[in-house]
């Protein structure tokens, strides 16, 4: 069992953990697993959200994606590359998490205020099977072109 | 082609409105909206319902509004002569508040 198993696998999903048991001994899921008693039963996912969102800042327009569903993950990881934007503004954007995949309610939101370039910020902790984000241009008269990739994985 | 939008939704989610996901018209050129609102809540005066359309699934335009919708179902004149590959549905709660609600498309080649 290696040291990066040992992270994936360790704890419960209730404790911020991926779901597995920690050691063979004490597996759940599998005792024949070699990997701590279970298999990590999602790889490390990175999506992209699209590569054309466009945002006006002065109309503070918001949008949002499709919902992903995410079980087992309970960190992602936000990269924003913004393409354009001539003038100061802000972008916000919100992890939302669902149980039910309808309602959705806010993880955690970063902000990125630096203009052309990429920008990443995280949220950990999380305890959803369902994830989606909103972007929310601000703080601004400008619009925002941007692309939105996401990378979702399990932390101990 | 029917599709169930959200049987059991509290509208506003975070923002004072919510999205639902975003639906395919294939060869569909209509939709008409099915709603339930439940329960009107918190000074909520009616719901109202957005039609969105979008190409790329990333850059929404408006289609068209409902709005005002009261306790009980309610299915508004459907839009017609769509011309976007996906359509999704904004939700807000008219007057702040959060509205209880459920809501169907029904998307037809006219």
């Amino acid at each position: 069992m290696s040291d990066i198993d040992t992270v994936a696998v360790s704890g419960t999903r209730a404790q911020g953990g991926c779901g597995c048991g920690g050691s063979k001994a004490h597996a759940t899921v599998d005792r024949n697993s070699d990997h701590g008693g279970c298999e990590r039963p999602l790889p490390d996912r990175g999506i992209l959200l699209g590569e054309q969102f466009a945002l006006d800042a002065s109309a503070s327009q918001t949008t949002a994606t499709d919902p992903v569903p995410t079980p087992y993950l309970n960190a992602v990881q936000v990269g924003i590359t913004i393409h354009t934007q001539a003038g100061s503004a802000s972008l916000d954007v919100t992890t939302l998490g669902s149980v039910d995949g309808i309602n959705f309610f806010a993880i955690g939101t970063q902000t990125f205020a630096g203009g052309v370039g990429f920008h990443t910020g995280a949220e950990t902790g999380i305890n959803y099977p369902w994830l989606r984000w909103g972007f929310r241009a601000h703080s601004g008269t400008v619009t925002i072109v941007f692309a939105a990739f996401v990378y979702l994985s399990c932390q101990a | 082609m029917y599709w169930d939008m959200g049987s059991r939704m509290a509208v506003p989610g975070v923002a004072g409105f919510d999205f639902s996901r975003g639906i395919p018209m294939g060869r569909d050129n209509s939709a008409k909206l099915i709603a339930t609102v439940f329960s009107l809540n918190g000074g909520a005066s009616g719901l109202d319902v957005d039609l969105e359309g979008s190409n790329n699934r990333q850059n929404w335009w408006n289609i068209t509004s409902w709005t005002g919708l009261a306790e009980g179902t309610s299915t508004p004149p459907a839009a017609t002569a769509i011309p976007y590959a996906f359509v999704r549905l904004k939700y807000t709660a008219a007057g702040g508040g959060v509205v209880l609600c459920a809501s169907a498309l029904c998307t037809e080649h006219l």
